[in-house]
């Protein structure tokens, strides 16, 4: 026994001295990248989600801002995931430590508004000598500014795409260069795919057309917009669900599942079928590519969303915020760093490179995106949606109005009821929930 | 039924009968781990085709430093043929059709290179065992004095640190970090280690068991001269291995598999834990299992030999039960 | 044999350690929550003074009725199945049987692997497409079943995969417990011609009694309280929130609608319902257990 705990000890020492080695080499490492220190420099920090392939561009381009120059040092830290980082942006902003800039949703940069925690952009713009604002493509402007003044600014945002099998295309006779361009095309495609495959041995389609996400509230909100539909007005506590074109977009979605054409898939199914060719076309966000390209062994093609009466496609990912901490110097340091990150050429390698949309409309004829385009035509829909981009509205309540419309969503496609019964009640309750909720 | 006579015979038929039940047991027990560490092998291909057939086993002749020779040879061969006539997307990747070869421990390097794994090792091991060790220690000396004294309040205090138990810490996160951040130990390893210094768990069990030694034991002692102090070590102490060894490891577990408080109350890499550097393989756009496996199976692994080592006291301390009376 | 009945002052000296942490570090966040659960609070703005208005607002709340209902349901089915498993494996591997060390590993390997990797392994298992389960199914001719995707199944199945999860913990206590039993009681008792059954019903089990006292105590505790799982393997709580526990009600309101007080209000309720159900184990139940 006593030797056991003299082992213990042992270990524990030599566990704390491994951990004060290991802390000096991470510093020295570091500061090796700015010129050995940060004296002199006013740290910034920035709190984002961005993990994985996407966080190695993010570490990159983080590193090439410090390196530029000497006044400032941003100290990126990646929370894992939007869920961990609104968390821990709540918690800090209660205990006042609240990061320098982070990512965020509209929903809590309202919020955020509200209550005096964020910086407006509108006076860091003013003394910008060039005019940048006019150059931010206009649907991302809008999106930033609530009562006329810009609150946040456009980081990362993504738009849904088609991906589609191309090889499946072409065994099932179709043209692989001509994706579906209406919802009713995207419908009769996966009707004959499906039905072109034969059975496997239990009697189900080996392969099927089309799979989207289960309860899917971002793409049934594209959907109701493509039939010519509206969702939820900002101003007025009035929602358009109960209406001819979402009634329609619900009726797509159960249709094709009643006909055994499309599935429905719980988290990342859907994706992961896609990669092992069990269906021919999936609706996602364009960022997912970069997750899964090094997992399609398989020629695909990337189209944008069909549209019907219109084409729409809904914005998402998140926006940029500046907290007030009190501190002016951190607030230039942080208008600085986004300034860089979103300028013409930075902001046109982080599109490139993340598939992300870039901010400014000169991004869009900065040689590395076309360079890009030219090689990688799989690359294009996104640009190409840019014109009929619109975005959620921007509520107070709008997670609580999500959720809502995630539960209804997903009873309308277990229970399989008519439609209308199911808008009739979405609309109902979140006007219930507008009345509560004044903004 | 047989007479289940307790003798130590191998061959004794109700020592049949056990090891049946057991192994059905342990089917059920440990099929998922052992998927686990499959998946820990196999390449993505291999890890989406499970949805036709049952592709348990990884390629176990794929390339690897197992192999030998023949197969580095043949992987170098492969780098320099790609190095040739790699195509550059515009996203950085090269033509899926010069994709390299997966081979065997693939996951494994991909999930160390990924994260600071052995930051975060060092990390829980020196929670995991400051935690331990001073938790048994206060524990120990609160259960002793639970058990054995008569004092005003007893059961007032007992039940209040119960009650610590009884408020689900999904209410209590926000609350602590406040308290945390007066103290300015956010982000630290203080933050990460006192506030679990203090277990009502042990405390409880530590008086379930001493409550089970003989009162007049304790009398005894009493009479003889022994101060509570003396009795403590001399006699209560050396008595409770079992109940000892036993908290240790669901301490030691506990803090090692702990993921909710570290992740609030850390930001720093520098700091993080395990379980923390784990969930940041599941992002927004999917999740990567075979490096997620790898590094589930790797963190898991002191944890086996920890406990294998430690319940080895349970047998050793078998022998030790029936308390001369 | 007498006892004195002085009273043992120093026994405070002894319980400082622990109750200084949990004072600073338990109590005071927990009498924080407490008082913040008459407020409404979005964490982002101040925080107003509502009294009992949360209360009143929780006692009309379908929602969390059938978080309560399905806290119940997970709470009933779990905590027997787990104590008769747990119990039944210690009895077996409380034997000098060969390789038991190997065997103690075995059924402790659960508890080890950490939830992260479990989920993902028991989401596969349940999978309708191409899950473990429907396969096993299939070869007995019975139909699939939609698992986690079902309302019916839902909770059963997070029940199964938590029993699974935390019987080697119980496991090791009754170990633990098993061996405090005399053996000479047992040596007396087959000279006696007791039957096993029989050594069961009046050695064992009596003698157990503590340790399972505890074990059935902290399981009821934990139930209550369930969540991580919950989080993991079926969010939102489920097909038609068939698995929405108490705490992931909680946790909804206070992270994802901004109603922080009104959280704290469900977990003030939830405090109130354990804190009952554990006071009435120490001052009942507890009477019928054996201790020496």
């Amino acid at each position: 026994m006593r030797n056991f705990l003299i082992g213990v000890l042992v270990f524990w020492l030599l566990v704390i001295g491994l951990i004060q080695r290991d802390s000096r080499s991470r510093e020295t490492q570091a500061l090796s990248g700015v010129g050995g220190s940060t004296k002199g420099r006013v740290e910034v920090v920035f709190w984002h989600a961005m993990g994985g392939p996407l966080g190695t561009v993010m570490d990159d381009l983080i590193d090439r801002f410090n390196k530029s120059q000497a006044t400032y040092f941003v100290r990126g830290i990646p929370m894992g995931s939007y869920d961990t980082l609104a968390k821990k942006l709540l918690a800090s902003l209660v205990a006042k430590s609240a990061p320098d800039i982070s990512q965020n949703y509209e929903t809590l940069t309202k919020k955020f508004i509200k209550h005096h925690k964020i910086i407006c952009l509108d006076d860091l713009l003013a003394s910008e000598p060039e005019n940048i604002k006019a150059d931010i493509i206009p649907v991302l402007l809008a999106n930033n500014t609530f009562d006329g003044r810009l609150w946040s600014f456009p980081f990362n945002k993504s738009v849904p795409v088609l991906y589609y099998n191309k090889e499946l295309f072409r065994q099932a006779g179709l043209d692989p260069e001509k994706p579906p361009a209406t919802l009713t095309e995207l419908a009769s495609y996966a009707r004959h795919i499906t039905r072109f495959f034969p059975l496997d041995k239990s009697g189900k389609p080996s392969i099927m057309g089309f799979a989207t996400g289960k309860a899917n509230v971002w793409m049934f909100q594209c959907r109701v917009m493509q039939f010519g539909g509206l969702l939820v007005d900002e101003k007025g506590g009035k929602s358009h669900f109960n209406e001819a074109p979402a009634i329609k977009a619900l009726a797509f979605i159960q249709d094709m599942l009643k006909e055994g054409i499309a599935v429905e898939a719980q988290g990342f199914d859907h994706q992961n079928d896609f990669k092992a060719q069990r269906v021919a076309m999936i609706e996602n966000s364009i960022v997912s590519k970069v997750h899964m390209e090094s997992g399609l062994k398989f020629e695909y093609g990337i189209a944008p969303l069909p549209g019907e009466a219109t084409r729409a496609v809904i914005l998402s990912g998140s926006n940029i915020n500046i907290f007030d901490n009190g501190d002016p110097e951190k607030v230039k340091g942080a208008w600085e760093f986004i300034k860089w990150f979103t300028s013409t050429d930075i902001g046109a390698e982080w599109s490139v490179r993340t598939t992300y949309v870039p901010v400014r409309k000169s991004s869009l004829q900065a040689k590395i995106l076309t360079d890009a385009l030219a090689k990688d035509p799989n690359l294009r829909a996104p640009y190409d949606e840019l014109e009929y981009i619109a975005f959620e509205p921007r509520l107070s309540c709008w997670f609580e109005v999500r959720d809502l419309m995630a539960d209804i969503l997903e009873r309308a496609t277990i229970e399989m009821g008519p439609p209308d019964s199911y808008m009739k009640e979405m609309s109902n309750n979140i006007d219930a929930i507008l009345r509560h909720n004044a903004d | 039924m047989s007479n289940p006579a307790k003798k130590p015979l191998f061959k004794n038929p109700s020592h049949i009968l056990i090891h049946t039940l057991l192994i059905i047991g342990s089917i059920f027990m440990v099929f998922p781990f052992i998927w686990m560490i499959m998946t820990s092998f196999k390449s993505e291909d291999e890890i989406l085709k499970t949805g036709k057939t049952i592709v348990l086993l990884p390629d176990l002749a794929r390339p690897s430093f197992l192999n030998g020779e023949e197969d580095r040879k043949r992987i170098a061969e492969h780098e320099r043929q790609k190095a040739l006539f790699a195509v550059q997307t515009a996203s950085g990747t090269t033509s899926k059709k010069v994709q390299k070869p997966f081979e065997l421990f693939d996951n494994y390097k991909e999930a160390w290179a990924a994260q600071p794994f052995y930051r975060y090792f060092l990390n829980t091991f020196l929670t995991a065992i400051t935690i331990t060790t001073f938790s048994l220690i206060f524990a120990s000396l609160a259960a002793y004095a639970f058990a054995f004294f008569k004092f005003p309040f007893k059961d007032q205090l007992f039940m209040l640190m119960l009650g610590t138990m009884m408020l689900p810490q999904q209410a209590l996160l926000i609350p602590d970090y406040i308290v945390l951040s007066k103290i300015h130990w956010v982000n630290t390893y203080m933050a990460l280690i006192v506030p679990w210094l203090a277990s009502a768990y042990s405390v409880f069990f530590l008086r379930q068991f001493f409550m089970q030694l003989p009162k007049d034991l304790f009398e005894a002692a009493m009479l003889d001269g022994c101060t509570r102090l003396q009795f403590y070590f001399k006699i209560c102490l050396p008595l409770s291995k079992p109940p000892m060894v036993t908290l240790g490891i669901f301490s030691f577990l506990g803090t090692w598999n702990s993921f909710v408080w570290p992740l609030i109350v850390t930001n720093d890499t520098s700091l993080r834990v395990l379980q923390v550097g784990l969930s940041y393989f599941a992002s927004e756009a999917g999740t990567r299992w075979g490096p997620l496996m790898a590094a589930s199976t790797f963190t898991i692994v002191p944890l086996v030999i920890m406990y294998f080592l430690a319940q080895r006291q349970f047998v050793e301390s078998q022998a030790m039960t029936g308390m001369k009376e | 044999m007498f006892t004195k009945k002085k009273i043992d002052w120093g026994a405070y000296f002894y319980l400082v350690p622990v109750f200084g942490i949990l004072l600073c570090f338990h109590i005071l966040p927990i009498f924080y929550s407490l008082a913040l659960s008459f407020y409404r609070w979005d964490l982002i703005g101040e925080a107003e003074w509502v009294g009992l208005d949360n209360f009143a607002k929780l006692f009309d709340d379908p929602m969390f009725y059938k978080s309560l209902v399905n806290t119940f349901y997970y709470a009933i089915v779990s905590v027997p199945l787990s104590i008769g498993c747990s119990m039944t494996i210690a009895l077996l591997l409380n034997n000098p049987i060969s390789g038991i060390g190997i065997y103690r590993t075995i059924y402790f390997l659960p508890v080890i692997t950490s939830l992260n990797a479990v989920s993902i392994v028991w989401n596969f298992i349940y999978h309708p497409d191409y899950g473990l389960l429907n396969k096993l199914l299939a070869l007995v001719s019975l139909p699939p079943q939609l698992w986690l995707q079902d309302p019916f199944w839902a909770m059963p199945c997070i029940i199964l995969m938590s029993v699974w999860k935390g019987l080697g913990y119980n496991v090791i206590i009754f170990l633990a417990g098993l061996q405090n039993i005399p053996k000479h009681l047992y040596e007396a008792a087959r000279i006696d011609g007791a039957t096993w059954i029989q050594q069961f019903r009046h050695i064992t089990f009596p003698l157990l009694s503590p340790t399972t006292f505890f074990v059935f105590v902290m399981s009821t505790i934990g139930s209550f309280q369930v969540f991580s799982q919950i989080y993991m393997m079926t969010p939102r709580g489920g097909p038609l929130k068939s698995t929405l526990v108490i705490v992931y009600y909680l946790y909804q309101k206070a992270f994802e609608k901004f109603e922080f007080g009104y959280a704290l209000a469900i977990a003030f309720v939830l405090f109130i319902m354990i804190f009952s159900m554990t006071l009435f184990n120490k001052l009942y139940v507890e009477k019928k257990v054996h201790y020496s």
